[in-house]
């Protein structure tokens, strides 16, 4: 830059400020004397039972949390078996005998009807 | 630790019991070259002695937020030029002055500072200087006298490489305006 050029040859960068004697030698040691000690904070630093206990704590209540969410949006397991019973008193004989029949058949014998099946079929 | 190994050092910061050896390293490298950049910008020594020991102990405080992704010295440079910054603003809001007021009164000052030695064009290159936005002033200084790169002096200052060229561009012709002005041709 032209501009720049002119004030560098006319000016230069020469520095016209001056620092007591020693200044910087000395800086660093005056500088160090005056920062506050950093180990000791981490060194003085205790945990307190509060926060040794607090991610348990929250923990439980997050665990609460999720079981009553589940019991208010899902239902009371127990008071649905309830109902199944109310249900299964009023059931009558013919009922209980279409319901209970499947159980009583094992595996062998649905093969075997299953097997006289398809002999019929042929 | 003579030789200044800056990975080193930023390296031994994350030790507790290293920290403060590997601090003072760093106050040894680069308190002159940020005691230059203050000066240029308040003047007076006591002024840019007070500054440049907030500087160091702001940077101490809080040295753990130093990650060793930015420079040492961009981080440092960071800090001092915000405490110029806020040493200006305090400054003139104490005197009741105007930013104009402010900086040519600092000029004056340096009549009877007995730690100035400048011949009168550089008297008059300080008023020119001490005449421009407190922001380009800090450019102008790094570019000008430091020769620092526009790459860094964005990381510094938080700008585009455009707007500090702009910026530099304007400072140096109003620089040769002033001059103009009072009757020293360049």
């Amino acid at each position: 830059m032209k501009e720049e050029n002119k004030i560098l040859s006319k000016v230069g960068t020469k520095n016209p400020f001056k620092v007591p004697d020693g200044y910087f030698t000395d800086f660093t040691q005056e500088l160090m004397s005056k920062l506050p000690e950093k180990e000791m904070q981490f060194a003085t630093q205790e945990v307190t039972l509060w926060q040794r206990v607090k991610p348990w704590i929250y923990m439980t209540a997050m665990f609460c949390g999720i079981m009553l969410s589940v019991r208010i949006f899902v239902g009371n397991p127990k008071s649905m078996e309830s109902a199944q019973l109310v249900e299964m008193e009023n059931m009558s004989d013919e009922d209980w005998e279409n319901l209970s029949t499947p159980s009583l058949i094992d595996d062998y014998s649905l093969y075997q009807f299953l097997t006289d099946a398809e002999e019929y079929d042929d | 630790m003579k030789n200044y190994n800056e990975k080193e050092i930023i390296a031994l910061l994350q030790e507790p019991e290293h920290q403060r050896k590997a601090f003072e390293c760093i106050v040894n490298e680069y308190s002159e070259q940020l005691y230059w950049q203050i000066r240029r910008m308040v003047l007076s020594h006591d002024d840019a002695n007070d500054i440049l020991q907030n500087t160091f102990i702001k940077a101490w405080l809080n040295i753990e937020y130093f990650r060793g992704d930015a420079q040492m010295s961009t981080w440092l440079y960071r800090i001092a030029l915000n405490e110029c910054l806020t040493f200006l603003n305090k400054q003139r809001t104490s005197n009741q002055l105007s930013i104009d007021d402010s900086d040519a009164e600092m000029v004056t000052k340096l009549e009877g500072d007995p730690y100035f030695d400048g011949d009168e064009i550089q008297k008059t290159f300080l008023k020119a200087i001490q005449s421009l936005p407190e922001k380009q002033r800090m450019v102008f200084n790094l570019k000008y006298f430091k020769e620092m790169k526009y790459e860094d002096i964005s990381q510094i200052l938080g700008t585009s490489i455009g707007a500090l060229k702009a910026s530099y561009h304007h400072a140096v012709k109003k620089i040769e305006a002033f001059f103009k002005e009072e009757d020293l041709n360049l």
